[in-house]
């Protein structure tokens, strides 16, 4: 699926063509060094046929030296010429010495071997040979060089045969068995490959297995992979299921999300519309009051949850973007406190602000903390008594700065205290006018700025709500 | 008919029953989950209009306890969500419809018409009795193609006999299917329903017939 769609301009990076890179590369360097060794071998191997061929020549030569009436007599024997013309393309050149290197026949300019390629002087030995490659007439010539020791009783000392030859056969051989070794060489190299490519392939399977299925499923299809596990990849499948694992659940709590959102709008715009159609269709209703009572109660439950449906998808959005400034606390919640002052008095609830806390620094979002108090306080003053009090107080410990919200009216039961700040629940005795999401959106502000939220009970009756930020100085700052 | 409303908004819940009462149903309305579930258990309805968000029980469980009892009283479902998923899973888990909200009180009434007939084994809204034909969406009655002017009770009542053609129903029963819980009728409130009715149904094939002691039987002779 990535193929026919990249994801980044670039090309990424392929680990099949780096393993096939790499397989080559191997390849190219073994072939060379094999290349190199047949090269040598051959060249070994053509030398020292040749050169079997040259020492027979020359000792056929050396045999047919006889000494007659005292006077070194040669006998160039006809089958040592036979011999070497079975390189048919090469010439042959000989120099025939006597005793202290007296010329005898053959070409007297022949050259002669360099001094470290003489023989030993250990002259114990009747026959000794030597071979060596030199120039001559503008070509390269493999010579021998072959002494005998005479021992007649008139003469003695080495009679020396020089016999050289062309190499051009030589070569020719060398070339022929290097060719026939690249031939091998190349055949070997594409077997490798192959197989190596097919090993690669097979390798790889798993992965495009899993890119099989991926690209086959539907976009909603979040079930984990069902691929034949292997060692190599299982890590990988596991990681992916878990991704879509992680995925799925963020897609269920957006839908349920959404639900409990459609639900709050959509139930108080059902209601009214119901209420309203009723009223045309039986305006001889008795007492209409109540029912004008509900639906002015229902436009404001409605406007209620859209301001803090609006209201958190503003904050979320603000403590996700916005970095955390210095704040001063007492500000903020007095702040709050006086916004909401005359909607207080509209409910005939007071509110009574207390700041115990010099030093009320901390690193926050106004925005954001200031709503966090209005929900609170909002909270407080819905659920108070009339002519009751709401106390908001900000105190601190050695190192924590508190808020404390508190009332008279009903409280919340033990039980219900972890579930009011899940998104739009709502405790089965608070009815009516809540949105549900008032303490959802003061526990994810709580949340960014590393406070705790907790819920007591006021005395005689009611509820404390205590927000506890941790101190600047007990950060290590 | 009796039909319970679960629905946790007051202004909704109310003006449900309001209209439904207006029609002549027995009609009661119960704003808790947990609640609607209990009285489930002990009393039939003909219909349950239930909403999903409630406190404490959510609808969907209610729904699923219902049809595990094997009850299969007809459920008409309302919804804030639009999704089709939704819909089958509503459906799949034993709901017979779904309304979205808001909606319009024709529609309403339209479906909770159909559901109850269904119940009652009519496929239309208009049904032949020997010469007497009943009309649930336009809520009239004739007896040799003339119109009887029937009461909206009387007219439940009447609906409620068609249902049950050939069976005995106590006096208990039928004010069960006709009343809300909050309405107490009076004693002979099912008689004096029972006489009117009886005296408006004298030309028509379907007579009402009293078993002492027993309770009523309604038998349709259509020759």
């Amino acid at each position: 699926m990535m193929t026919d769609s990249p994801l980044r301009p670039d090309q990424p990076v392929s680990l099949r063509n780096r393993l096939i890179l790499g397989a080559v590369a191997l390849i190219l360097v073994l072939g060379t060094l094999a290349i190199i060794a047949i090269d040598g071998y051959g060249k070994r191997a053509a030398e020292l046929s040749y050169d079997r061929l040259l020492a027979s020549a020359a000792f056929q030569i050396a045999d047919a030296i006889h000494v007659r009436d005292g006077v070194v007599d040669v006998d160039l024997p006809v089958a040592a010429f036979e011999t070497l013309a079975l390189a048919r393309d090469d010439r042959v050149f000989y120099r025939i010495s006597g005793p202290r290197d007296a010329y005898l026949t053959g070409y007297a300019d022949l050259p002669r071997p360099a001094a470290d390629q003489g023989f030993s002087k250990d002259g114990a030995r009747l026959i000794q040979q030597r071979f060596f490659t030199s120039r001559y007439l503008d070509e390269p010539v493999r010579f021998i060089v072959l002494r005998r020791l005479l021992t007649e009783a008139d003469i003695t000392g080495y009679i020396t045969v020089q016999l050289g030859q062309t190499i051009n056969a030589r070569a020719d051989l060398a070339e022929d068995i290097t060719g026939k070794g690249l031939q091998l060489i190349a055949i070997a190299s594409v077997i490798a490959l192959g197989l190596l490519g097919y090993g690669i392939k097979r390798a790889f399977s798993p992965l495009d297995q899993i890119e099989r299925e991926l690209a086959a499923r539907s976009p909603t299809d979040l079930t984990p992979l069902h691929v034949t596990p292997i060692k190599e990849t299982w890590r990988l499948q596991q990681t992916i299921n878990h991704f879509m694992r992680r995925l799925q659940d963020t897609l269920d709590r957006m839908q349920r999300y959404t639900g409990e959102a459609a639900h709050q709008i959509r139930t108080p715009l059902a209601g009214l519309r119901a209420a309203l159609q009723n009223l045309r269709d039986h305006p001889d209703i008795d007492d209409p009051k109540p029912v004008y009572n509900r639906i002015m109660q229902s436009v404001d439950q409605l406007n209620t949850t859209v301001s803090q449906l609006l209201n958190q998808a503003t904050i979320t959005h603000r403590l996700q973007s916005e970095a955390l400034r210095r704040i001063e606390l007492n500000k903020v919640v007095k702040e709050a406190c006086l916004e909401l002052a005359s909607h207080a008095i509209n409910e005939k609830v007071e509110l009574a602000f207390e700041a115990d806390a010099e030093d009320t620094n901390l690193l926050g979002d106004a925005f954001a903390l200031k709503q966090l108090f209005r929900n609170l306080i909002e909270n407080a003053v819905r659920y108070s008594p009339v002519d009751g009090v709401v106390e908001i107080r900000v105190h601190q410990s050695v190192n924590r700065l508190f808020v404390e919200v508190k009332d008279n009216g009903p409280g919340i039961p033990v039980e219900y205290r972890d579930k009011v700040f899940t998104r739009f629940y709502r405790a089965p005795a608070a009815v009516g006018v809540g949105s549900g999401l008032g303490l959802a959106i003061v526990r994810e502000i709580a949340e960014r700025h590393n406070a705790e939220v907790g819920l007591m009970d006021n005395q005689p009756h009611g509820l404390t709500v205590r927000v506890g930020f941790r101190k600047e100085s007990a950060h290590g700052k | 008919m009796h039909i319970l409303v679960v629905e946790d908004s007051e202004l909704l819940g109310e003006s449900i029953q309001a209209r439904l009462q207006k029609m002549g149903h027995g009609v009661d309305w119960v704003n808790n989950g947990r609640q609607a579930n209990g009285l489930l258990q002990h009393q039939q309805f003909d219909l349950i209009i239930l909403d999903l968000n409630l406190p404490e029980l959510g609808g969907e469980q209610i729904l699923s306890e219902l049809r595990k009892r094997k009850d299969t009283t007809p459920v008409l479902i309302l919804t804030a969500r639009e999704q089709v998923d939704d819909r089958i899973k509503l459906l799949d888990a034993g709901a017979d419809d779904y309304l979205t909200k808001p909606f319009d009180f024709g529609e309403l009434e339209a479906r909770c018409r159909v559901l109850m007939r269904r119940n009652q084994g009519f496929s239309s809204n208009l049904s032949r009795h020997g010469n007497l034909s009943f009309d649930r969406s336009a809520k009239a009655v004739y007896v040799n193609e003339e119109k009887l002017d029937l009461k909206n009770r009387e007219f439940r009542l009447l609906e409620v006999f068609l249902g049950h053609l050939g069976r005995v129903m106590s006096k208990e029963e039928l004010a069960d299917r006709l009343f809300a819980f909050d309405e107490s009728p009076g004693p002979n409130a099912i008689e004096l329903y029972i006489a009117r009715l009886r005296k408006k149904l004298a030309e028509s094939s379907v007579q009402i017939r009293t078993l002492r002691g027993l309770g009523y039987l309604a038998e349709c002779d259509d020759d």
